[in-house]
């Protein structure tokens, strides 16, 4: 389930995000709405979902696992703020937790 | 600064090339010269005023940056921070604007040039929300 979320929004961002292709041949295009829309009702979600899902297995996780967690959960609530209110810096993505937990 | 060609800014030649198509498309400019790369004169026919026009490309332009690039070149009367996905935080605008100075993305810079007021320019939706580049 975690690596399937993961896996969705790393395609919207890789699609519609700020470093995409659309956002960087065409920085004019109104593309950047669905950037908009996408990490607000998918991206957003599908974080607080994996954050949900390994907290309610969290007894399993391996002192690895736990790490990139923390880390992930700190990326994630930073982010879910940077998009109610802009901010000029945010935990990013930590890789580690890609890592650990996508099959 | 630099001679044309390379800059400190990190800004990229298809984003100045991109803010020259926009200044040079705009029915109220009249494009005057570009010089350190990414600063761009501009004259606005309505007006009669010229303006100064520093371009960036930051996803999140900060409150420091701002700051660095006023520092830089006191004279900006604009910044540019790039296409619409690009915007700024809400300390950065509120320190432009105590100082008379835009900040504006792609899908702004258009309609603020024909503001007097170039710096308080907003767009709003269907709603009458404004659309400023800080929030969702």
């Amino acid at each position: 389930m975690v690596s399937a979320l993961l896996a969705e929004n790393y395609i919207v961002w890789k699609t519609l995000g700020p470093k995409s292709e659309i956002a960087d041949k065409n920085p004019m295009s109104n593309a950047y709405r669905l950037w908009d829309l996408r990490r607000a009702d998918r991206i957003l979600p599908n974080n607080r979902r994996i954050i949900n899902a390994v907290r309610a297995n969290s007894g399993l996780l391996s002192k690895r696992e736990a790490s990139a967690f923390a880390e992930f959960v700190a990326h994630a609530e930073a982010y879910e703020e940077h998009v109610h209110e802009r901010l000029d810096s945010y935990p990013l993505f930590p890789e580690s937790f890609s890592e650990a937990f996508s099959v | 600064m630099s001679g044309n060609g390379t800059n400190a800014w990190g800004v990229s030649y298809s984003r100045i090339t991109f803010l020259q198509t926009i200044l040079d498309s705009h029915k109220n400019v009249s494009f005057l010269g570009r010089h350190d790369d990414v600063i761009f004169e501009i004259q606005r026919l309505k007006q009669g005023d010229r303006l100064t026009v520093f371009c960036i490309d930051a996803y999140s332009a900060s409150l420091e940056l701002v700051m660095r690039i006023l520092a830089a070149v006191p004279s900006t009367n604009i910044i540019f921070v790039g296409g619409k996905w690009a915007g700024y935080t809400q300390e950065a605008y509120d320190f432009c604007v105590e100082r008379h100075v835009g900040i504006y993305n792609a899908g702004e810079l258009a309609g603020a040039l024909w503001k007097d007021a170039y710096w308080t320019y907003e767009k709003f939706d269907d709603e009458g929300h404004s659309t400023k580049s800080i929030k969702l």
